[in-house]
């Protein structure tokens, strides 16, 4: 049975910089050729400071972002203090390896602030990557082309989400499972702020 | 759907360990690979320090090498505090392969090399169903063919680490320039009597300009 076609492609990207990252997701949901949604939500807020950006089954990332959340709750309660986003990227991992028989199928970018900003990619079975900039999903090899092409240390917030937007439009352009607009999340020292286009045709 | 999970799965490596007179060396690239030959990280660590007198490299599946890394961590902290010392390299050798065999019908995917010292050199390769093979020169990953036209030509029993980090990181460059699935970056780790170095770019960099 030709299960892969039913994973619904994607393309997420995340992009650190100055003092912040942003990460994005474009919208699309497709099953095999047919567009199921052009307002799916692949990005998610996981803690007042951390989020994350996502490419693979909807139902899973789902599922493991809805988990995380409330394990990081849990753990905020217990320690009394903000979760870094390395806790929560090896949460993530442990739940995911937990899986290693009947793996989540869900790439992950993490991002987030301790002490300087970073970004955690994680793959289907829970490695942990940190790295400055990070695309994932079907669309990953366009989206990595532009970024790596543009992306210097210290950029501003605002071209950081020009190079994101870019970067997902480079995605769409090329790939058939990824379209109809971005998600973003931009976290800085204050916290996370949600951004969302539409492409309409 | 397994094949959602091998297009995804990040792999692809070389990996170098050396036994030296005074000490061992270990050294590995820094490119992770997805799917066929997609780059899917450029700047991975692939030597993982398990105590300070002990460390691994791994290749393989990233995920499966991550998670030995906590187990051993475990084991070697657990051991360091129950008997006031820190655990033997062989001992550590012996845990990954007991975790191997343990997962015998499904296994980790990843072929890992233990080196340390403890009053002497050690190094060990391990594979994925809990084989322990003690190497005085080994290499591992999609390159290793490659880096062992290197070490056959010039390792030599009696060298000290700063010659065997020098043979290390030329057989790791010689891998990088043939070997699709490794690139991007070398990783040089000595650990002797003074316990765990990291070589800095500098010293890397003067290694692999004849």
């Amino acid at each position: 049975m030709a299960f892969e076609q039913f994973i619904p492609g994607a393309t997420a990207v995340g992009v650190t910089f100055d003092d912040g990252v942003v990460l994005a997701a474009e919208k699309r949901i497709s099953l095999g050729t047919y567009v199921m949604s052009k307002s799916g939500k692949k990005t998610f807020k996981l803690t007042e400071k951390v989020g994350a950006a996502c490419a693979g089954m909807i139902a899973d990332m789902q599922i493991l972002m809805r988990q995380i959340e409330a394990f990081a709750k849990i753990r905020k309660l217990e320690i009394k203090r903000e979760l870094p986003p390395n806790s929560i990227a090896k949460m993530l991992s442990t739940v995911m390896f937990e899986r290693r028989y009947f793996p989540l199928l869900t790439q992950i970018i993490i991002g987030g602030i301790n002490n300087k900003p970073v970004i955690y990619t994680l793959d289907p079975l829970g490695s942990i990557l940190p790295d400055e900039y990070a695309a994932v999903g079907s669309g990953a090899e366009m989206a990595i082309g532009v970024i790596e092409s543009k992306y210097k240390r210290g950029l501003s917030e605002e071209d950081a989400k020009n190079l994101a937007i870019q970067a997902i439009r480079a995605a769409i352009a090329r790939d058939a499972a990824s379209g109809d607009g971005v998600d973003m999340l931009i976290i800085n020292k204050e916290g996370i702020k949600e951004e969302s286009i539409r492409f309409v045709s | 759907m397994s094949n959602y999970v091998d297009a995804h799965k990040l792999h692809g490596t070389t990996t170098v360990g050396l036994q030296c007179k005074d000490g061992v060396v270990l050294a590995t690239d820094n490119r992770a690979t997805a799917g066929f030959l997609y780059i899917a990280h450029r700047n991975v660590k692939k030597i993982a320090k398990i105590d300070n007198h002990v460390a691994l490299t791994m290749a393989g599946t990233v995920a499966d090498a991550q998670n030995m890394v906590d187990i051993l961590r475990y084991y070697a902290n657990t051991y360091r505090l129950q008997n006031k010392r820190p655990i033997p390299v062989k001992s550590c050798a012996r845990l990954a392969s007991n975790v191997f065999f343990a997962n015998r019908f499904y296994p980790y995917i990843i072929e890992i090399l233990v080196g340390g010292y403890d009053e002497k050199p050690d190094l060990y390769k391990i594979d994925l169903f809990g084989s322990i093979n003690k190497e005085s020169f080994v290499s591992t990953g999609s390159g290793s063919f490659v880096a062992y036209g290197i070490l056959e030509n010039e390792f030599k029993e009696d060298m000290r680490v700063d010659e065997g980090a020098k043979v290390a990181a030329r057989a790791i460059n010689a891998a990088i320039l043939r070997n699709a699935g490794t690139g991007d970056g070398i990783d040089v780790t000595i650990i002797d009597a003074n316990g765990y170095r990291e070589l800095s770019r500098e010293e890397k960099l003067s290694m692999i300009i004849k």
